[in-house]
């Protein structure tokens, strides 16, 4: 749905089967991803894993859910409303195949982090907004923990656009080739470290393993919260995975030129596979970092990196034009 | 107009917030309340309130045959079972005079070392799990899990074995334990280079823990603390070395004193560090007493109408967590007259507040873990 305007009557048709599939889809992915990761996590640590429900124990992801879907309190619908709305938005800008990258704009890279910043906001007023210190605390470090993440993602996303003279989507897909030598990961030797910054930053952002820091608010729900705590976790980073391999390892491509869109979201899916299977071995062997650690770490190591990565590519582009 | 900036910093105060943690929580070692004082992140002021887990066990001793009631010394700690047993028994044969032979005072060296190495791999497992490392976690029980299996094997339990008897122990080791023994310990010698790699020499545990609660060597001899904790602080107080009991003046190990490796002397890094390391010793000590294991009975006869004269008795060893004593008064009569015990987690219960002071609420599940307080045996 490239090029269409905002608020055409197709436009919006579009994006509402967009925000469906993906919904409908997320659920299904999501347990697909957690059994692997959950096997994965399992048998570096020398024990089975989920193994009852379903084959091999692959509907445990669903049994989990069923389960606190049935427990604790009610859903604190109020509560949780802009969490959802933030992180459900991006749904409409998944770069997901060649026919389905929704919206498109001059700046369309950036909205991923505009998302991911509304999200962090929340979590900071919804810990001022409860009763308890703990939480009021949980809701402060989450802010202050997203907004420090965000910040050198935000110069890995600059440093791109300096090679890339673009920061629409559609602009940086159409620049990657189908074969990994043509993605923007191996363009020039700085597009490394502006992948790995925004892809670490995302993690701790979203406080995702190794970075699920004791900030709180959102493990100090039980039963139904926590379901739709986990669910908008787990979309989180998946999406954010999405973006990471749209704008760094050629999207839907890989080794077919015209694929069919299903082919296409495949890839997609196989890719961010890869990288969330990475991420769970490497949580294997870490710790849960104190929030103010984690800041820190973006402070003093990503952000450093993501100016190195800016300073690189701009030099990069100068001289390579 | 005149601005008294000074004035009016004076006059601002710092509101403190209480917060109430357990008597059930996954931060707390055990059953207990624990009464904060918050300054924002930090811990101002704290307070223990103990009482989930009582259960008379001393009055109970009281009521039951001398030889009946090491059943409940067993429950001092249900992990560190041996240890309430032997120190029991050791104030009681004081008083018989009873003189366990040397293949029991092996038996019960073999089993008290066993039960130090279980203990302190449940004790890196839990740090691990209080830092939410699973990994490391998973490894440690797994461990522990063969040190179980051997006490199956000796004793028919892996928990509150009931093996200590008055003038020895219940029977001899089993066929192939010995030999079991051994290959367990090549086997935990080897895991111990593992376990320093994930856990003493892991660049993120040693910035997870490394200066965090630190315990300098005179605050920890004011605060009368004992065990891996002091020793870790750098005052090398181990009954087994300065007092020796049982047959521990003929073996040859090393105690360990912490070093400061992952951040200061004294810090948790140490407490974690000094265990692992202490692990190493036992399995020394172990190796010793299987090489030396002498042929003969593994209990005194006892005569049917022997009974324990009056008097009183005062014994003391040392446990996985500390120094532990009992003191035991007979009047003559067929079941003690008064039994107490003094636990290493009950004076650690006594100084917590001082313990606590001044550190953060995200660290107080690792700090608590690091100091290794069992509520069973402080709330008995």
């Amino acid at each position: 749905m490239t090029n269409a305007t905002f608020w055409s009557w197709s436009a919006m048709g579009q994006w509402m089967g967009q925000f469906f599939f993906v919904s409908a889809c997320l659920i299904p992915v999501s347990m697909l991803f957690s059994f692997i990761d959950r096997r994965l996590v399992a048998t570096v640590q020398a024990r089975v894993g989920p193994n009852r429900l379903g084959p091999h124990g692959t509907l445990q992801g669903a049994g989990d859910i069923l389960k606190l879907l049935q427990k604790g309190p009610r859903l604190e619908f109020g509560f949780w409303l802009g969490a959802v709305v933030w992180a459900f938005g991006s749904v409409l800008i998944l770069p997901l195949s060649s026919k389905q990258i929704g919206v498109d704009s001059e700046l369309s890279v950036f909205w991923p982090l505009a998302f991911l910043l509304g999200t962090c906001f929340w979590e900071g007023f919804l810990g001022s907004g409860r009763r308890y210190l703990s939480r009021w605390l949980a809701g402060l470090r989450g802010l202050a923990q997203g907004v420090s993440a965000l910040f050198p993602a935000f110069i890995s996303v600059l440093a791109q656009g300096a090679t890339a003279s673009s920061f629409s989507t559609q602009h940086w897909l159409s620049r990657q080739s189908a074969w990994p030598s043509g993605w923007a990961l191996l363009e020039h030797p700085f597009a490394w470290i502006n992948f790995m910054v925004f892809w670490i930053s995302g993690l701790m952002a979203w406080g995702w393993s190794p970075f699920e820091t004791f900030r709180g608010l959102w493990s100090r729900q039980g039963g139904v919260n926590f379901a739709m705590v986990t669910i908008i976790r787990f979309y989180g980073i998946l999406s954010w995975l999405i973006f990471t391999v749209a704008f760094f390892l050629g999207g839907w491509k890989f080794g077919i030129e015209e694929a069919p869109e299903w082919i296409e979201m495949l890839i997609v899916l196989a890719k961010v596979l890869v990288l969330f299977g990475s991420m769970g071995i490497v949580r294997t062997m870490f710790f849960r970092l104190r929030a103010d650690q984690a800041t820190s770490f973006a402070w003093e190591v990503l952000t450093p990196l993501s100016l190195t990565g800016l300073l690189g590519s701009l030099t990069w582009a100068l001289l390579h034009g | 107009m005149t601005f008294t900036m000074s004035h009016e910093w004076e006059d601002l105060k710092t509101q403190t917030t209480p917060l109430q943690i357990g008597p059930f929580h996954r931060a707390l070692p055990g059953p207990f309340l624990l009464h904060l004082e918050m300054d924002g992140e930090r811990i101002v002021g704290s307070k223990a309130e103990t009482g989930f887990l009582f259960r008379d066990l001393e009055r109970t001793m009281e009521s039951k045959p001398w030889e009946t009631a090491v059943v409940f010394a067993d429950r001092l700690d249900s992990e560190t079972s041996v240890f309430g047993e032997w120190v029991y028994l050791m104030a009681v044969e004081q008083l018989g005079p009873l003189t366990p032979p040397l293949r029991a005072q092996q038996i019960r060296v073999l089993l008290s070392e066993m039960t130090r190495v279980s203990a302190h791999l449940a004790f890196l497992a839990r740090m691990a799990r209080a830092c939410d490392f699973q990994t490391a976690e998973h490894f440690l029980l797994r461990d522990r899990e063969r040190w179980l299996d051997l006490f199956e094997l000796q004793t028919g339990a892996r928990f509150c074995h009931h093996f200590f008897r008055l003038g020895g122990v219940a029977h001899d080791v089993t066929d192939g334990f010995v030999e079991r023994i051994l290959e367990a310990c090549d086997l935990m010698q080897l895991q111990l280079k593992e376990i320093r790699d994930l856990m003493v020499f892991h660049p993120a545990f040693m910035d997870r823990v490394g200066y965090m609660a630190v315990l300098p060597q005179d605050r920890a001899k004011t605060l009368g603390l004992s065990g891996p904790t002091v020793r870790a602080s750098q005052i090398p107080l181990d009954i087994r070395k300065t007092q020796p009991y049982g047959i521990y003046s003929q073996l040859n190990w090393e105690m360990v004193l912490g070093s400061g490796e992952g951040g200061m002397p004294g810090d948790a890094h140490d407490r974690v560090w000094v265990r692992i390391e202490e692990i190493g010793q036992s399995l020394k000590l172990m190796r010793q007493v299987c090489a030396q294991l002498e042929v003969g009975p593994f209990r005194q006869a006892i005569e049917n109408n022997f009974k324990i004269p009056a008097g009183e008795a005062y014994a003391r060893i040392e446990s996985t967590r500390g120094t532990l004593t009992c003191h035991v008064v007979s009047n003559g009569g067929p079941t003690p007259l008064r039994v107490q015990f003094q636990t290493p987690s009950t004076q650690t219960f006594e100084v917590l507040p001082e313990l606590l002071q001044g550190e953060r609420l995200e660290d107080l599940g690792i700090v608590l873990a690091s100091f290794d307080i069992s509520v069973s045996e402080a709330d008995r």
